[in-house]
């Protein structure tokens, strides 16, 4: 059981809330939009009971920890910001994926 | 002569009136101490019930405000993500229903404690099989895991109570009723704190999505919708602040109450305490009473 997956959401969640208030226009719009879907699995994964050794738990960890070295710190604009975009998606479906399969 | 035996009436008077406190001190049980365990753990109860239902009311603001920017179905403001619910409302129950079988737990104590126990304990322990049978209820709405934590909670106690304790003697039912109990007191309030810790936790997660949703949408400075705008969210804010506030202070008292019921059970086999927890308790009980009272409901 772990809830590792919940405080990596929640820190992922978080880097991209100041990536929403340094951008602006589609983007701010997009990252917002990111950050509520990380936030409602941030619940998800709080209120679950997971198995961490489950292979899609494991995906899921990878993918948040690639987002956050995509992202850095969080503390000035990006230039590849669809690309920080595109793979926050990817991995929020890669979390949805672990709260369903790897939930005990 | 006739000094001398009024003294001698006299000596015996006080003998045996001293006798008598000596005897009623020794057969006396710590009723009020059984109160006060009872009444505190209830008034975490109540703040617990208050909390909660906070805590929903903040669940749904949430699910609403960072709902999908799609057309409204009956499914859009639920606590959904992917088909998935991340409802609380069932985790809260379970919580409360555990801290309800604590209380009425010690209910059963305080009646056996008191001199119309026979009848009070009846009524008292029926009560702690209906809390219990509720909290067994709504365990069966979570995980198999958290059903685990509470099979078998008091079973040992309702057992025994059903049957034998209350044909002994107060004092020895006290002891025994107590000592069976220990354990389970210590798993429960564990549970409830723990939770309470992981609860805390959906507070900061909520707040910060409805915080950048306000911002979105806040009237402009100098405009007259703003102030109405501005203090409906500081009350959010301040509401929130609160919950989490009132979490701590019900764990802290909830951490205090084994340590309280052993203080009383020690007391039972006249062995000297200063109540030092159950006096903590108490404190915090009384301090968990005044949150939320400066908010605008």
């Amino acid at each position: 059981m772990s809830h590792e997956l919940a405080e990596k959401t929640a820190g992922l969640a978080s880097r991209i809330n100041n990536l929403a208030v340094l951008h602006s226009g589609k983007h701010s719009r997009q990252l917002l939009e990111l950050q509520d879907q990380l936030a409602r699995l941030t619940l998800l994964a709080i209120v679950r009971e997971l198995n961490a050794e489950h292979e899609a738990y494991q995906a899921a960890m990878a993918g948040i920890h690639q987002a956050i070295d995509l992202i850095g710190e969080a503390d000035k604009k990006i230039k590849k910001i669809t690309e920080v975009i595109n793979v926050v998606a990817q991995t929020i479906n890669a979390i949805e994926q672990a709260l369903m399969d790897a939930a005990l | 002569m006739t000094t001398l035996q009024g003294r001698s009436k006299i000596v015996w008077v006080i003998f045996l009136s001293s006798l008598g406190v000596l005897i009623g001190c020794a057969a006396r049980l710590p009723t009020a101490k059984y109160e006060l365990l009872q009444e505190s753990a209830s008034s975490l109860l109540n703040n617990t019930t208050d909390t909660y239902f906070r805590i929903e009311k903040l669940q749904h603001r949430f699910a609403v405000t960072t709902a999908p920017d799609a057309a409204i179905t009956r499914q859009s403001f639920k606590p959904l993500i992917g088909g998935q619910s991340f409802d609380l409302t069932p985790e809260l129950r379970f919580r409360e229903d555990a801290l309800e079988v604590l209380v009425d737990y010690l209910q059963v104590l305080r009646a056996l404690a008191t001199k119309d126990y026979l009848k009070n304990v009846d009524k008292a322990t029926l009560q702690l099989g209906g809390s219990l049978r509720n909290l067994l209820e709504s365990s069966q709405l979570l995980p198999e895991s958290q059903e685990t934590k509470v099979t078998g909670i008091f079973a040992a106690l309702m057992n025994q109570m059903a049957r034998e304790i209350v044909k002994q003697e107060t004092r020895t039912a006290l002891k025994q009723a107590m000592d069976l109990a220990q354990d389970d007191i210590d798993k429960l309030v564990a549970l409830i704190v723990q939770s309470n810790l992981k609860i805390k936790l959906t507070i900061g997660v909520m707040l910060t999505p409805l915080i950048n949703h306000a911002n979105e949408v806040r009237p402009q400075a100098g405009t007259l919708p703003r102030l109405p705008f501005d203090l409906e969210f500081a009350a959010i804010i301040a509401e929130a602040d609160e919950i989490e506030a009132s979490l701590d202070a019900v764990n802290r008292g909830l951490e205090k109450i084994p340590a309280a019921h052993k203080e009383i059970r020690r007391h039972l086999d006249k062995i000297q305490s200063a109540f030092d927890s159950l006096q903590e308790l108490a404190r915090e009980a009384r301090r968990a009473q005044k949150f939320y009272r400066n908010l605008k409901d």
